[in-house]
């Protein structure tokens, strides 16, 4: 096993890439899907195919949304064992309210937390959020699942296994491997710079397979280190190196003080109850600001913190748009009259850094040549992770299928899974979406079970037919899963088109890119897989007639 | 018979290390990491860098401390130096943390 380093490393990176990989390929895949997440809202849910929206005005529209959110009742069961004695049912003590939108979104996010009397961390606050039309105030239903933000996006980074936050970790251990299969890629193989001009496509099935691994390992390289390592860095330090909440929590609680007395923005209420200027005059104020300063934008984020009391301010962030970060330029107000506490100074060096490699990675800014190359990135991740799959199982199911293994033919069966199956389940919730009825109680789960049922059908479709592997032969389900993408893809334009009228003549003369892009995609992965499809049906015919004597020969 | 076994208790031995190898690098590599993230952020805020700063800057050197062990551990030849370096190292990395958190607060 560790014979030399390099040995060694080819060791990490066979076996550590061959675990993990299976975790990678979702989080490159539905990473390069989320780039588009807020397109894929659109499509999924039709009431909200509208253009961009700016930040609403608060008295009119954000205010009385504020005031109807509550907790649901799901956050308040997940709370009470953080609670000493009862958990109250109301919670009137508004701690903050903030809402976040940028150049992409139609419709507004809204958060809000609350005190919680008796919590045994009196610095936790219970959360709400809901979802707004921001041209009227009116809620979206909870239960119309965002496949993109509320599905596609958290399954790249944390696989929707909420316990405990487990998928946050295994994907986050698989980014570390990711990291390390690529340093010990590149020690394994000596000629990289040749290897990133070498593709034989005709040369024997084993090496161009290995010729794509190193292909799109190489030439995507410092894509690929760039997100696995910024996405650890997001949430090493709320999730994976917490030291300012556990070990250095007094050292936290130390700079929260001096930060409060620095900037003025009290850190607790004051126990005395205030009323609320006008908000609206608070953001025009701001953006009149930012205007002098030659930054004029629009409101990316509008918080209101300790809402009601003395010591309330409002803090309005410049979205951004035009610049690598989500949002920057706060401007504070006192709440109850509206007058000026503070203008952040321009950030340190470090917190340009960490705002560049943040806002790099998660891309809210205008930038629409970058976002396509981003999907290429993640394609060409998986792609990588996908070969190297292929030539695990190459490489090997000749040996196992003499000796009797049915290794590869495991392996081969996950892969097709993760490979084919994955791209059929995110299409089967999609079709799902269009096919469920409108009004169907909590639609949004059921969206969600479709996609995993397909995703286990896809399991067992390729475990049932991977005897031909244990063979030394290619197991058919590549073949016939390639073609029901197909006919998803294909059915989610036809169902987009029956149950909304919005085909894609309409959407593309009307310029409505969202919906438009997503079907033109749709399209375009029906025609790949298609001719995918075919090469592989030439080329289990073609295998086919020298098979037959090594049957005889078994026979 | 004998060498079957031998080769039987050979494969468990073979498998022991391997496992060794695995527990170092994710869970030692890990405290190893958290040291190296405690250490820099305290001593970088007792060096007047801002918290989140500071917080951020130790987030970057632990991830790329936990890499680099992480291969090293499957590169070295000596796992009992391996498991004495990231255990040790790493806590007292932690206390020195600490240390200087007393210090402060």
């Amino acid at each position: 096993m560790l014979n030399s380093f390099r040995q060694a490393m080819a060791w990490v990176h066979t076996w550590f890439g061959l675990v993990l990989g299976f975790v990678l390929m979702a989080a490159f895949f539905f990473g390069a899907l989320s780039v588009f997440d807020r397109e894929f809202d659109r499509w999924a849910i039709p009431a909200t195919r509208i253009e961009p929206q700016p930040m609403p005005s608060f008295e009119a529209v954000l205010r009385p949304a504020f005031e109807r959110m509550q907790p649901t009742r799901e956050a308040i069961d997940a709370m009470r064992p953080r609670v000493n004695g009862p958990m109250p049912e109301k919670f009137p003590t508004v701690e903050t309210w903030s809402a976040y939108t940028t150049h992409r979104d139609p419709v507004l996010a809204m958060f809000a937390g609350y005190d919680v009397p008796n919590a045994k961390d009196p610095e936790e606050a219970i959360w709400a959020d809901t979802t707004i039309d921001p041209r009227n105030g009116n809620v979206i239903p909870d239960d119309h699942l965002k496949i993109g933000s509320g599905f596609f996006f958290p399954l790249h980074y944390g696989l929707t296994l909420d316990w405990k936050n487990l998928g946050i970790w295994i994907v986050g251990f698989s980014a570390l491997i990711m990291l390390a299969a690529l340093v010990s890629g590149v020690i394994m193989h000596r000629k990289i710079f040749r290897e990133f001009f070498t593709f034989r496509p005709d040369k024997a099935r084993l090496r161009s397979v290995l010729d794509l691994h190193n292909l799109t390992g190489v030439v995507a390289l410092p894509f690929h280190f760039f997100f696995a390592f910024t996405g650890l860095v997001i949430f090493a330090s709320a999730y994976y190196f917490p030291v300012g909440h556990t070990q250095l929590h007094d050292l936290h609680d130390l700079h929260e003080q001096v930060e409060a007395q620095e900037t003025g923005l009290p850190h607790d209420r004051a126990g005395v109850p205030a009323g609320l200027a006008s908000v609206d005059a608070m953001v025009a104020e701001a953006q009149r600001r930012w205007e002098a300063k030659d930054k004029a934008g629009e409101v990316g984020f509008l918080v209101l913190q300790h809402v009601g009391d003395a010591n309330g301010y409002v803090s309005v962030y410049r979205a951004g748009t035009d610049r690598i970060a989500l949002v920057g330029d706060g401007i504070h107000f006192k709440a109850s009259t509206g007058e000026l506490i503070r203008e952040d100074p321009p950030a340190t060096a470090v917190a340009r850094v960490s705002e560049f490699l943040t806002g790099l990675h998660l891309q809210h800014f205008r930038h629409w040549l970058l976002r396509w190359l981003y999907v290429l990135g993640g394609m060409a991740g998986a792609v990588c992770i996908a070969t190297g799959f292929i030539f695990f199982v190459e490489k090997r199911k000749r040996q196992h299928a003499q000796q009797g293994s049915q290794g590869a033919r495991i392996v081969d069966a996950l892969a097709v899974t993760t490979v084919t199956g994955m791209v059929l389940a995110a299409l089967g919730i999609l079709v799902a979406n269009r096919v469920l009825p409108e009004d169907l109680p909590a639609r949004g789960d059921w969206e969600r079970y479709a996609f995993w049922a397909t995703w286990v059908l896809a399991l067992l479709h390729a475990g049932w037919r991977s005897a031909a592997v244990a063979r030394g032969l290619a197991n058919p389900a590549w073949r016939e899963q390639t073609w029901a993408i197909v006919v998803f893809a294909l059915a989610a334009v036809l169902l987009n088109w029956i149950s909304t009228g919005d085909h894609l003549l309409r959407t593309l003369s009307a310029g409505y890119w969202p919906v438009a892009g997503i079907d033109l995609s749709l399209l375009a992965t029906a025609a790949i897989a298609g001719f995918t499809a075919r090469s592989l049906g030439r080329r289990a015919t073609r295998a086919l007639p020298s098979t037959q004597p090594a049957e005889v020969a078994r026979a | 018979m004998s060498s079957s076994s031998a080769i039987a208790v050979n494969s468990n031995a073979r498998r022991l290390r391997i496992a060794s190898r695995i527990g170092a690098a994710v869970l030692g590599g890990y405290a190893f990491a958290w040291g190296v993230v405690a250490a820099v952020t305290s001593l970088l805020f007792a060096a007047q860098v801002e918290f989140h700063d500071a917080e951020f800057l130790g987030a970057l050197a632990g991830l790329l401390t936990y890499l680099v062990v992480f291969l090293w551990t499957f590169a070295a030849r000596r796992m009992a130096l391996v498991w004495m370096v990231l255990l040790g190292g790493g806590a007292l990395l932690a206390a020195a943390a600490s240390l200087v958190q007393s210090w402060l607060v």
